[in-house]
Parts: C-alpha cells; structure tokens; sequence
C-alpha cells in the first residue's frame, strides 16, 4: 500500500488529469488468510460484494473437466442456514441482483444490493465459504442445470464452438486445451467424495478475495467481515503446479462444423503471453488498431472498401499464464474464405514491418482511456478489477491504477516489435468454421 | 503492569467473543433504508423548441449527451421500415465528410456517437466532449444520403426480414402486435418484404425532413460539465436549427375482444409453440393504480419466484420460462403473458396461464409474496441510482407524462403503501381473463385439436396476420386419394412422357443468409442421386448414392451411409416418386389452405416406411408442399419444402423454385433456392454417383 501511494505521488506530477480517476482502496487479511478490499464510494446507496476465488478450469483434473464451473452453480444450493434454491430467492426478495461466473483461471460471485443490505450480503457469502451444501441431491440437480446449459450456449449458439477448436490446439498438452464447460461424461462420472476434495482444495480463505465496493462505512464494514467470516477456518494456500507449454513450430489448419450457423467464418489464432506481461498490453492495443471502431484497418478495408466481409474482429484473449490471439472474418457474397484471411495477414504483416501513423497512436491513446473510465464506473466493476488485481497481478491491488500508465508508456516501436514477435504463422491455428448440413 | 492489563482484557474479549458465537441460522436483518437523494436536473428551452436537461455529476471524466424527439407512434402504413432506414442513413456520411471520415473522427477521439429516427446519442472523455457533440449534431442536421448505402442498407433489411420467416418467435412478435392493435394502428402494422421494396431514397429523405427536427426535441447530458457549458454547446450545434413542428398524434381506441378468443398462426416446422396471453390497457404512469399494477405484474409473472413461471416451469415443466409484463404510458398498451411451450402442451398451458391470471383476480395475494415483490423494487429503484443518466429519464419521464413534480421523490412511498385489496383490485382492471386474446403460433396439426377442446372460439390467422378465410376451403369437391395423384401425374405430363424421364440434371442457385452457393441435382433411374453444393467454384458439400452406397462429403469429413439410409434409398423405384404410390399407403389429409389456397393433403407412408404429407393445388392440380418426416440424431424433424414457378421442359413441368424449411435446434433455416437449367435424359453413367 504505502508503495503505491508513493507511485501515484510521483505520478500525479506528470499526470494530473489522471490523478481524479484513481480508484481508491484499503486491503488486509483475516487471520485465516481471506484477503478483503474495500472500496468506498457514496455517490449511490448501493453496494456490490463479490469473492474471487482463485479457480478456474485450468485447475482441474483432465479426467474431471468442468469442475470449476460445476461450482459455480454448486455454491448456489444452500447451507444448513438456507434451504435449496433461497439463496437466490433471499438474494431477489431483498432488492439484490446477484451472478457468478467462471474462466479459465477464477471464479466470481457477487451480490449487488441497496447499502443497507450489506450485511445479508456478508452473511450469504461467507455461508458459501464456510459450508455449502454439497450433496448428491445437488450434484443431480445441478449435473442437469450445466447440461441445458451447455445446449443453450454451446450447442445451439451460432459460432459456440470456436474457441474448443482453436484452444485444443493452440494449448494441446497443458490446462487450457479444455474448456471451461467441460466435458459432461466427466461430470457424470464424478463422485461426491471428488466434489468434496475439490471444494476443500481450492474454495477456502487463503484462495479468496473479498471485495466489497460501494455506499460503505469502512471501519464499520471491517467488523461486520471479521463477524461473518472470521470462523471460516484457514486453508491450506494453493500452490499451483507450473506446466510447460509444448513448443509448437508448425501452422495447424482445421476445420469445424456447427449446425446452427448459415454464414461460413474464418479464425485465425496466435500464442501470445499471459496477462500479467506487458506484452499482453500491447496485444490489445494491436486489436484495437486492428478491428476497434468503424475507422479501424481491417473493418475499413474488408467492411467498407472491398466488401468482402460482413464483420471482422480481432482480439487478446488474455489469460493468467498465456494468451491467445483471435482474429476472425465473416464473409460477404461469395468470398472464399482464404482471400478473407489473405487480407487479415497482409494487415498483420504490415504491423510487423512498419509503425502505425501519429494518428492511430493518438487514437489508441483515447481509446484506452475512454474504455479504462467506462469500465470503473460502476460499482460491480470496480470490485472485480480490484480483486483481479490482486489476484493475477502478484498481488498488486493497484494494477488497476497502473494500467492506463502502462499503456501510456507504449510506443509505436513496441507494438511493431511485439507484432513480429508473436503474430507468427508458424505459432498459429487456422480454422475454418462451416456451416454443418 | 499497564501492558499486562491489556493483554488480560484482550484474553478476555476473545473468550467472550467465542462464548458469543455468532447465530448463523438468522438471516441478518437490513440496516435502515439509505437516503434517497437526487437533484433535479437544470433545466431550459432553446427558442427553437429544444428542452435541454442537464444532470451535473463530475464522478468521472466523461460525459453523455442523448437527442431524442418524441414523436410518439408513427404510422408508416404502405412504407413500413422506412423510419428505420433512414435512422442507419442518418449513419452513412454527411455532407460534409463521408462515412469513413465521420467514423475515423469518431474513434480518433475513443468516442462514440449514434444517430437514429428518433434522436442520437454521443459520449466521449470531457477532453474531446465538445467535438463529439458536434459530431452527432452534423449527423442530424447535414446526412448525404448516398443512393449506395441506400441500396446497401436495403438489401440488408431484407436478408433480416428473410432469415425470420419462418421463426416462431419472430412470427409472435409481429402477430401479437398486429391482431391486438389491427395492422392500421401504428403499433399493429409491421415491416414486410413488400413494404421495404416499396421505400425508395426519396421517401427516406421526406421522412428526414418530417421527423429530424428541432420539435418535441429533448437534449440531455449527464456528466462531467456545467450547465452553461452544456447551454452553450447546445445553442452552438442547434441553436440555428429548424424544422417541421410535431404534434402528438391522436389514436383512436382499440377495443379487447367482448370474450376470449384464440388465434391460431399456423407454422408447421416450429418445434415450440409461442403462446401469448394479452389484452389492452389504459394506464397513464399518473394513474393512481400505477403502483400497484407494477406489484401485481411482478407477483404474477415479473421473474422466476412468480406465479407463472412457478406453475408452468416448475410445476409443470412445460417450458423454459414463462413472464408477464403490463406496459403503460400515453398510449394504449399491453398486458402480456408469455411462454414458448412444446407443442403437446399447448392447451394445457392455456389453461394453467389462464387459471393463474384469474387467481390474481379473485383471490388477495399473500402478504409475504406482496412484500418480497417491495423490496424487489426498493432495491431495484435504489441499484438503478447508481447510473446517473437516471435522473435524466426521471426527468424526462415526467415532462414527456406531464407528471406532478415529484413523481419519482414518492414513487418508493406509492410502492409500500400498495395492499393486497390493491392489488386484486388492479389484477381485475388490468389482467384480461374474460375477454383476452390467447395468441398462438406453432404447428397447427398437433395443436388444434387440444384447443378446440378449451371452448374458446379459435380463429386462424396466417403469419401476417391476416384470417385464414375457411370458407375458402368449404366450396372444394372432395377428392380419393388416388384421383389427386391421377391429376397430378396429368398435370405435370402425364405418365406416359414422364416414365421416359431416366434420368435429368438440375443447376441452380440458393441463398441462405446473403450468402449465395451453387447447387447440381443430379438423379438417374430406378435410385441414383447425386446432390453437390458449392461456393465461389469449390465445392463445400456433396451427397452421392450410387443404387448400393452412398457418401455425405463436408469439407474434409466424409461420412458413408448409415444402413438405414442405404435401404430407403436403394428402395427407391424411379425419379418422380408419385408414379409408384400404388406401393405406399396413401390417406385422405381433407383440404387444407396452402399459401392462402385451398389444396388436397395427402398423408403418405412410402413403401420403404417413410412418412411424408403431400399438398396439391385444387385448382393446377400441381405439388405445391411436401412436409417430409427425417430423423437428425434420434429425434424425428419435419422438414418443409415449397414448390412453386412450375415451367415445361419437353413435355414435363418442373417447379423452378425451392424453398426449404428445416428445424435446427430451437428455430429454423430457411433455403430458397431456384433452377436455372434442367436437363431431361442426361447422358449420365454410374461415375456421376459416386
């Protein structure tokens, strides 16, 4: 803390505009190791409470994918203080909206509530932590949940499939070559001793971070934490066993079918580094050269002049340890698919040999800046930043101050330089998504 | 001795904090109710009519300014669509800079700025909010209004328009609207293929001039700036500006049926059916029942603790959700209750969303269920404030509604002081059971006849809401089986000339979603078929059955025939299927209406147990349907195909058009697809099936 705010003095003499935006915090930890944030902001009398445990479907076995998420919806079934299916209910009959969702490297629950329902909000979150019901019963219920689910949004979403298809191989041989719904063969072969060990395992106070953010009274709200999760008894902390990504040297080229889509795409898909590195930064600035806005290259090339694609898109898909670098191109009449991706590497190989123009610097700059205001603006999204902070960034709360600095320090020559490095054809998938008869 | 004596009260606290040990089975009980507290916007008139309402809040570095002209309900009638044309043309360059300038300024500056019928929007960091106002406001006032990006835009709205056909929700949507309003009525008609096609340049430009005006204009901004910033900049971008003055249109009223009725929209491959619960209401946001309709919608159907989803998800299981809604406002509006519900429940749905309905009618509501319905709005009122652009639509809300000044400073109060006698009060008023439209589309054939069971007069209409006029039907002899089949095989050339067809080869072209590929039919006598797909010259996809295997080629994946493919194609006697019915089991399907006219359905069952339904044209005599029954996976679908455009080749008639209808998963695909050459007796070989 003390060192970051030593940051921030030296910065705000070079940077006084950005100074305003700071978002403000104060972190401790339980003796039991939960880590909490808080964040006070009075302007509305509304408060989020989240917890961001540190696991996702990296963390799983390969024989038991899923896991993660399974949790997610697991944590939802009760604790001997609430009855199946009132969690949400209390949650609702309260004036609160509540959610949860999985990655491949956490898992985020949250409640939004009027402030003075903060302490209902502590207490449903720490009956989660301290002793959720999980049961064969639950795990039938919620087995069939995750299965109309996955119809829902894998199955029978146009374009669901692509990213099973590109990860399978631009990750083959570590955690994230699955994905996060997993694999429903595995869920039901799993046993409640399984569940049990893994909810043991990864879901205790020294794998959490509880941030609350909103209408709060800190002094006030540390006591009412220590009262709901105090008892929460410590765990073990987690140590994550490193694993080495395979080296991958050749371009893989496949194909995919989906049944629910009319129009064809392509997918091309880079190795980039995880999102703690730099690196990953300037990756997202590429995106945004590349596909942010109307007057970006490839949509003003392919969209508005050629014509030959109906949308295209670009983006970093950063994840804790690595990353993966999408970009995609829908046709428009009759254009084949290879002219579309010929068109998206010509774009990359123009990034790797010349730099982008004062111009779309500039526009990066006040892109980034536009996006890092909007995303702060909302309670919600105040604490998960916070908490990803501390979470992904070796426990820098801060990053979410640091950021913007970051990708102010960002020159033209960097981008070109992490373009050449990572954009390479022989580091990368391609995959042709067809429509399925 | 000091240090000491805190150690042994800390020792003692600790204990007695652990002999306390906290009640969890007590849910903790809320704090007092947060203050409330909102300023009231500043705000003026420009002289030329623009109310400008600014709501100070300088949180964050940005602001957001949104133009909207309230126009109330347009009607477009013959030109439906043209009001949103011209909203995407307002997108598409102005005078002064063309469409890749104005989006190249736009992200320059990391903003963002929209136009549409009704008004705009444009918000940016306060640095750059200046440039990105004016921006929006050239977009209003200078369009170009290229004839190219009218042809673009056009042509997109009808691939919309066309890849909707045939979804059951889609079809619901504009239904429900159209025979609860009637198609005259601003909220009843309805965009159609017909009514794009009739919208031309001119059109869209008149509609500009007509309704982008400085009339009934209400500018806001909420954010980081002044009031006489924002004063200044508003009579910069527009203080000059003028336009057509609007008057609010006047509707007459709409009447609900004088008893509940059905409607029946017949839609033969939905896998779902979409019911539709609704009657009119008259509810002013300054009704003194506002409140309490809101609470009883919520108890009935606002979410999924409420009485409809409970019964028919929960209870039930007949679908996946089930909701109502009550709308409101100056206008007439809605109550609707919603479900999409497999077709073999439909009238049992009926009946549970009815019953539901009429309880919330004659029964009070538990005073906890009321409760938890308040606090669901005290704390989605209290969650809401935290978008500053709230107090902006408050404002607006009750300038636009001609509400008391503080409408939303005692809305909270009206809430709680809602009862339960309120609330079956209301519930009476406002929920249709008596004289409701029960609105369905789905498969006609598996739902009709539950229906009739219900005792409610059930009309049909087709999916443009027009009523299905059964008279049409009643005048049409009736017909054997085998003299529909006699007529047909006469009208498309007569058995002798088509038992000399051994073979033909068919190319044509189809279109699915804008995209367009190339199809060649090939098929030879008794059972070899080909069918070959392509794109742009590659080919993307081909099935082949050579008399004894066959093979599904996509991409780089084939897969062979299962066996079962192989025995009801090898079973096949010759290319037009009809002339051996002699060997399947034909029945009598009655008349029905295909397209608006009346033809034979004939109920088949092939002799190779493939089960299909025919629809022949009472008067051409001609195959104008086929709705085929195929397994995909374990689950048998029905596949729709519609034959039309029939031309003589040599002495045989052939349907020149195609359009195919096939479930895929919740909704459909559509395939149009039509010949350009057939060829009769190719010189085809066994290769051209392998």
């Amino acid at each position: 803390m003390k060192k970051n705010l030593l940051a921030t003095l030296v910065l705000s003499g070079l940077c006084l505009s950005a100074l305003a935006q700071k978002v403000k915090f104060t972190e401790y930890d339980l003796d039991n190791g939960l880590h909490v944030i808080l964040h006070q902001d009075k302007t509305a009398p509304v408060v989020a409470v989240s917890v961001m445990y540190h696991v996702g479907s990296k963390d799983e076995d390969p024989k038991r994918t899923g896991f993660a998420h399974f949790f997610e919806h697991l944590l939802f079934e009760g604790s001997p203080n609430l009855k199946r299916g009132e969690f949400m209910k209390t949650v609702s009959s309260n004036g609160g909206q509540n959610n949860a969702n999985t990655s491949q490297d956490r898992t985020f629950y949250y409640e939004m509530f009027p402030s003075n329902q903060l302490e209902l909000g502590l207490w449903l979150e720490s009956e989660r932590m301290l002793q959720p019901k999980i049961d064969e019963a639950g795990v039938r219920t919620q087995n069939e949940v995750v299965k109309e689910e996955k119809r829902l949004r894998v199955d029978n979403s146009p374009y669901g499939k692509f990213s099973e298809n590109i990860f399978k191989h631009l990750f083959k041989g570590t955690p994230y070559e699955w994905q996060i719904i997993g694999s429903m063969e595995h869920l039901d072969a799993a046993t409640l001793p399984e569940f049990l060990a893994f909810f043991k395992k990864y879901y205790g106070p020294a794998n959490a971070v509880l941030t609350i953010a909103g209408d709060i009274d800190v002094e006030k709200t540390k006591g009412l934490v220590k009262k709901y999760f105090a008892e929460v008894p410590k765990s073990a902390p987690v140590v994550k066993a490193p694993y080495k990504l395979p080296e991958m040297n050749k371009q893989i080229i496949d194909t995919a079918y989906d049944a629910n889509i009319q129009i064809p795409a392509i997918f091309t898909a880079y190795r980039v580094p995880g999102m703690r590195s730099r690196d990953s930064k300037v990756m997202e600035m590429i995106s945004s050269v590349l596909s942010g806005g109307g007057s970006s290259r490839l949509n003003r090339k392919m969209v508005d002049e050629k014509k030959t694609a109906l949308q295209v898109s670009a983006f970093n898909y950063g994840l804790e340890d690595h990353g993966a670098y999408i970009a995609l191109a829908l046709p428009n009449n009759n254009t084949p698919l290879n002219d579309l991706l010929a068109d998206i590497d010509a774009e990359v190989l123009k990034l790797q040999t010349e730099l982008i123009t004062d111009k779309e610097f500039k526009k990066l700059q006040n892109q980034f800046e536009n996006s890092y205001v909007s995303a702060n603006s909302r309670m919600l999204g105040v604490a998960e930043n916070l908490a990803s902070g501390y979470t992904f960034h070796n426990k820098n709360t801060n990053d979410i101050n640091e950021e913007l600095d970051v990708i102010k320090s960002i020159t033209p020559e960097e981008i070109r330089a992490v373009a050449k490095k990572y954009l390479n054809k022989d580091q990368r998938v391609v995959l042709y998504y067809l429509p399925k008869k | 001795m000091r240090k000491i004596f805190i150690l042994a009260l800390t020792g003692l606290f600790a204990q007695s904090v652990m002999a306390q040990k906290l009640d969890r089975s007590q849910k903790p009980k809320p704090g007092p109710a947060p203050t409330i507290t909102f300023a009231d916007p500043a705000i003026y008139k420009l002289p030329n009519g623009i109310t400008v309402l600014v709501v100070e809040n300088h949180k964050l570095p940005k602001v957001t300014a949104t133009y909207s002209i309230d126009a109330g309900p347009i009607t477009e009638g013959a030109k439906a669509g043209v009001l949103s044309l011209m909203g995407g043309m307002l997108n598409e360059g102005t005078t002064k800079k063309t469409k890749a300038q104005f989006d190249e300024a736009v992200d320059l500056m990391g903003a963002d700025v929209n136009v549409s019928s009704s008004g705009g929007s444009a918000s940016s960091l306060t640095r750059y909010f200046n440039d990105a106002f004016m921006l929006m406001a050239e977009a209003l006032r200078n369009p170009a209004f290229p004839q190219a990006s009218f042809d673009k835009l056009k042509s997109q709205t009808l691939t919309g328009i066309k890849s909707n056909e045939r979804s059951a929700s889609a079809i619901s949507g504009r239904v429900v609207n159209a025979i609860s309003y009637g198609t005259d009525h601003p909220m009843g008609e309805f965009v159609s293929e017909q009514s794009v096609n009739a919208i031309t340049l001119e059109d869209v430009k008149s509609a500009y001039s007509k309704y982008i005006t400085p009339s009934r204009g209400y500018l806001t901004f909420v954010g980081d700036i002044t009031p006489a910033a924002a004063k200044a900049l508003a009579t910069k971008a527009f203080g000059d500006w003028k336009g057509t003055t609007l008057t609010l249109p006047k509707l007459a009223s709409v009447k609900n049926p004088t008893q509940t009725e059905i409607a029946l929209i017949d839609v033969p491959t939905a896998v779902q059916a979409e019911i539709t619960v609704t009657n009119l209401v008259d509810l002013p946001l300054s009704s003194p029942d506002y409140h309490a309709v809101l609470l009883a919608n919520q108890i009935l159907g606002g979410g999924s603790d409420a009485k409809l989803f409970t019964n028919l998800r929960e209870k039930h299981g007949f679908t996946y959700g089930a909701y109502s809604s009550t709308g409101s406002g100056r206008f007439q509006a809605k109550f609707s209750a919603n479900a999409a519900v497999r077709n073999e429940k439909v009238d049992s749905a009926v009946v549970e969303f009815l019953r539901e309905i009429n309880i919330m009618r004659s029964e009070k509501v538990s005073a906890v269920d009321l409760q938890n319905a308040k606090n669901l709005y005290n704390g989605t009122f209290a969650l809401g404030l935290e978008n500053p652009a709230r107090m902006a639509s408050f404002a607006l809300n009750i300038m636009i509604n001609d509400l008391p000044k503080d409408f939303y400073r005692t809305y909270l109060q009206k809430i709680n002081a809602v009862t339960q006698e309120d609330v079956l009060r209301v519930s009476k008023k406002y929920f249709g059971h008596d004289d409701a439209r029960v609105i369905i589309v789905g498969k006609q054939d598996d739902i009709l006849p539950g229906l009739k069971k219900l005792g409610y007069d059930v009309k049909l209409y087709d999916k443009y809401a027009k009523p299905v006029n059964e008279a049409a039907v009643v005048g049409v002899p009736k017909k054997a089986p085998a003299e529909v089949i006699v007529t047909y095989l006469k009208a498309i050339g007569g058995e002798a000339a088509l038992s000399k067809v051994k073979s033909y080869t068919a190319n044509g072209d189809f279109e699915v979603m804008g995209q367009k590929l190339n199809l060649v039919v090939k098929q030879m006598a008794p059972n070899m078929e080909a069918t070959i797909v392509s794109m742009g010259g590659t080919t993307v996809m081909k099935d082949t059955f050579d008399g004894t295997t066959g093979i599904k080629v996509q991409g780089p994946a084939s897969i062979n025939y299962t066996a079962e493919e192989v025995k009801e194609k090898k079973a096949r006697k010759g290319i037009f299927e009809q002339l051996y019915y002699s060997s399947a089991k034909v029945e009598d399907g009655g008349v029905v209406q295909v397209n608006g006219a009346p033809a034979y359905k004939l109920n088949v069952v092939m002799h190779n147990g493939t089960r299909k339904s025919d629809y022949y044209d009472a008067k051409s005599g001609l195959l104008v349907r086929e709705d085929r029954y195929t397994k995909i996976g374990d689950k048998e679908v029905l596949i729709e195909i519609s034959f039309s455009e029939y031309k003589k080749i040599g002495d045989i008639m052939f349907p020149y058009k195609l359009v195919q209808t096939i479930p895929v998963g919740e909704t459909t695909q559509t395939m149009g697809m039509s010949l350009k050459d057939i060829t009769l007796n190719a010189p085809l070989t066994a290769a051209d099936f392998k």
